[in-house]
């Protein structure tokens, strides 16, 4: 099964999983990390480190985090440097539920990187044209 | 002489819209980073330049180059942010011949040997003894995390 780690400013990570699963239920094979203010980015990178590892039983981790260009991401890049695993920035719940439904059928994680991202995006919908259009 | 607009101290370097925040308060057309370390790494290089807010350009210097491509600095249109992620650095380069006369610490993470200053700012007591220095030397330093803050003198937090 691919490993997931959500890594993001504040609690926003431990929170996203608490909605998804209030959905999908309980999810395994899954960490959270949470950057707080004051926190140290180089403590912050090496924990993604040692969560991209362990969360790996051999199908790859996948890792998530809030914004582009913030340091969550930023630590998160810099383990590519000496670690593979896959990554997307923009975490939100549609990619998230797609995530759990796909990870238990597919464990190609290109793939399923791939169709999470396509999920994140497509889960921005305008619901005002919805309606108009319906 | 470079026209510097803004000296930040900010351990997290480059980070999307804090740094975007400040680029747009001081119109600023480049970011010059310094620091010994973060120089020699290629790769952290490569990284915090894709960072950084689109249309600015990102320099990465040790404090040498910095201080000479400050001094040397010939586009009288530029307008610099300088990041460092230490106190240290931004003393050394203002030892190497660069006027720099206010310095905003905008966050130095946890770390062994670090005390919790104030907000998001630790600093070690040799830390402190450079911050102590540059006021001594009438440099102006203040803890400010986003543009829209109210700056803090540093000698408050110190009291």
């Amino acid at each position: 099964m691919i490993g997931i780690l959500i890594v993001t400013h504040g609690n926003f990570s431990v929170e996203l999983l608490k909605s998804a699963e209030l959905i999908v239920g309980k999810q395994e094979k899954i960490n959270t990390i949470s950057f707080n203010y004051g926190d140290n980015v180089e403590v912050l990178q090496k924990e993604i480190y040692q969560n991209i590892i362990s969360l790996d039983e051999g199908d790859g981790t996948l890792v998530l985090t809030d914004v582009f260009g913030g340091s969550p991401s930023n630590a998160t890049l810099l383990n590519m440097k000496n670690l593979e695993f896959r990554a997307l920035s923009g975490v939100n719940l549609p990619m998230l539920l797609e995530l759990f439904c796909l990870r238990d059928e597919c464990n190609d994680i290109d793939i399923v990187a791939e169709k999470v991202f396509d999920a994140g995006k497509e889960g921005i919908k305008d619901l005002n044209g919805i309606m108009a259009r319906s | 002489m470079a026209n510097i607009v803004l000296t930040r101290i900010d351990d997290r370097l480059i980070h999307g819209q804090v740094m975007t925040a400040w680029v747009k308060q001081t119109k600023a057309t480049r970011i010059i980073i310094i620091d010994d370390v973060v120089a020699k790494d290629d790769f952290m290089k490569k990284v915090l330049t894709m960072a950084a807010p689109p249309g600015i350009s990102v320099s990465v210097y040790n404090i040498k180059e910095a201080a000479d491509d400050l001094k040397n600095f010939q586009d009288s249109n530029g307008r610099i942010v300088i990041l460092a992620k230490v106190p240290e650095s931004v003393e050394r380069v203002i030892n190497e011949g660069v006027d720099i006369n206010e310095i905003i610490v905008g966050g130095m993470g946890a770390a062994p040997g670090r005390k919790k200053l104030y907000k998001n700012v630790s600093i070690s007591e040799s830390e402190k003894e450079t911050f102590l220095r540059l006021l001594k030397n009438g440099v102006k330093v203040t803890i400010q995390i986003v543009p829209d803050e109210r700056p803090m003198p540093i000698e408050k937090a110190f009291k």
